[in-house]
């Protein structure tokens, strides 16, 4: 038998020289707004960190009434690095939903979704807010003051959803109020529920970037000339895991210096804490809810904020339709619509704060 | 020249790994001595368990380790830099064409 080197012999049953052939064939336009592209694989890389610290916490984290708050505590203060680990799980979640908002922003102003890339955009959508519901199940676990009282007003927003909000609200409490079955629904979304549905849409919306390619911004595209480009593999891939390192040493830094605290144990009893406020993420949304009247034209307001918020996703997320003219005076509405949206997110969600 | 870059980068990536983690998180080890780790009680407070470093010394570990990290991030970039500018210079002499059947030149 012929002598195989330990590569030839993997290559003979993986055969990933044809996977690096494809990548060395894919390539990635290159144009003053490439830097953007780098956002996707930022949310991939605080993904798998989150997996990973994910499972080192499922070690120890026991989610029931009794044990949650307990088992947080030892995790911070028995079980060696586990505030960092913890912590780590909480910044690469914090800066994961931050890369998936910069992402879709981005995409929406470079007008991304322009077909054939409607789905691709739709997908992405969908990731967000599995993104958006892997915070909040997520926030509800140490079970501290703060979120029971955050996810009592979290869960009480379905609520005001005409015909079907006060099931919504039953449905997600496991009950009339956020109790322990609260705690342990929340925690089997958020270990299998949801990570099985983010991999399912992930694939899928991967796949689709990889049948369309990377979508070239609408300003390249009119100049019809060839645009300059690079193959994915090594040239776009090395420039990439520049900037994953630069992310990678931001992420450990702000773990280390600025680490997750735990509150006062949660107490079912026990009156909400002053200063209640979600993540930020969802302040604006938070702000724009207070800002609403108790009742409009007899309407509670809360019914009437939740469905224009409702209206807006709607519209969000069918974007792609909507723009059925995106060189023209309605894509320049929407486009200018995207910085709206920024602007406003941003002062409500620092009125939320000061 | 390529390998050496290739063993440096082993080497600093595994060393980041093993310095960070150690052997401390060891799955089911709970650590034998209490308070050896980051924590501070404040039951005034509205934070009951702070994480943190309790101590100059922890303190002046983690500056330290920030500082070795930031190196070897540093040095890393400057070799991927360099890598960068490698592969496209091979692209742009169409390298690639050739060796897209698998074999290198």
């Amino acid at each position: 038998m012929p002598k195989q080197s330990f590569r030839e012999w993997l290559e003979t049953r993986l055969g990933w020289g044809q996977i690096v052939n494809f990548l060395q064939k894919k390539e990635v336009p290159r144009h003053k707004h490439t830097l953007w592209y780098y956002t996707g694989s930022a949310i991939l890389i605080f993904l798998v960190i989150q997996i990973i610290t994910g499972f080192m916490l499922l070690l120890y984290y026991k989610p029931t009434l009794e044990k949650a708050y307990q088992s947080v505590t030892q995790i911070m203060t028995e079980v060696s690095y586990g505030w960092v680990i913890r912590s780590l799980h909480h910044w690469s979640a914090t800066l994961m939903i931050a890369f998936v908002f910069i992402h879709l922003l981005s995409l929406w102003i470079l007008k991304a979704y322009r077909p054939p890339r409607e789905l691709t955009w739709m997908s992405g959508v969908i990731l967000l807010f599995l993104t958006l519901a892997f915070g909040f199940t997520g926030y509800l676990l140490p079970w501290d003051e703060l979120s029971l009282a955050a996810t009592k007003v979290g869960t009480e927003i379905p609520s005001t959803i005409p015909l079907i909000g006060r099931w919504v609200t039953q449905l997600l409490r496991g009950g009339a109020d956020v109790t322990g079955d609260t705690l342990t629904r929340f925690f089997g979304l958020h270990v299998s529920i949801l990570p099985l549905s983010l991999i399912l849409v992930l694939g899928f919306h991967l796949y689709l970037i990889q049948k369309h390619g990377m979508s070239v911004p609408l300003r390249e595209e009119k100049q019809n000339r060839p645009l300059p480009s690079y193959p994915f593999w090594p040239n776009f891939l090395l420039r990439e895991s520049v900037f994953w390192l630069i992310l990678l040493g931001s992420l450990i830094t702000l773990s280390l210096f600025l680490p997750r605290g735990l509150g006062q144990p949660a107490d079912l009893m026990a009156p909400a804490p002053v200063g209640v406020r979600p993540e930020w993420y969802f302040l604006f949304l938070f702000q724009t809810l207070k800002l609403f009247p108790a009742t409009i034209l007899g309407i509670p307001g809360d019914t009437i904020a939740i469905l224009l918020v409702m209206v807006a996703v709607g519209l969000f997320f069918f974007l792609p339709l909507l723009d059925t003219d995106p060189a023209g005076r309605k894509g320049k509405v929407i486009t200018w619509a995207a910085v709206a949206f920024i602007v406003y997110a941003v002062v409500m969600s620092l009125w939320s704060v000061l | 020249m390529k390998s050496i870059f290739l063993y440096l980068k082993l080497i600093l990536s595994i060393g980041l790994i093993f310095f960070f983690f150690g052997q401390n998180f060891l799955p089911g080890q709970p650590v034998a001595q209490l308070g050896q780790h980051q924590l501070v009680k404040e039951k005034s407070s509205n934070e009951s368990v702070k994480p943190g470093p309790v101590n100059l010394k922890e303190k002046t570990a983690i500056l330290v380790f920030l500082g070795w990290m930031w190196l070897v991030i540093a040095i890393l970039i400057y070799l991927l830099i360099q890598k960068i500018r490698e592969v496209d210079r091979l692209y742009e002499i169409k390298y690639y064409d050739v060796s897209s059947h698998g074999q290198e030149k």
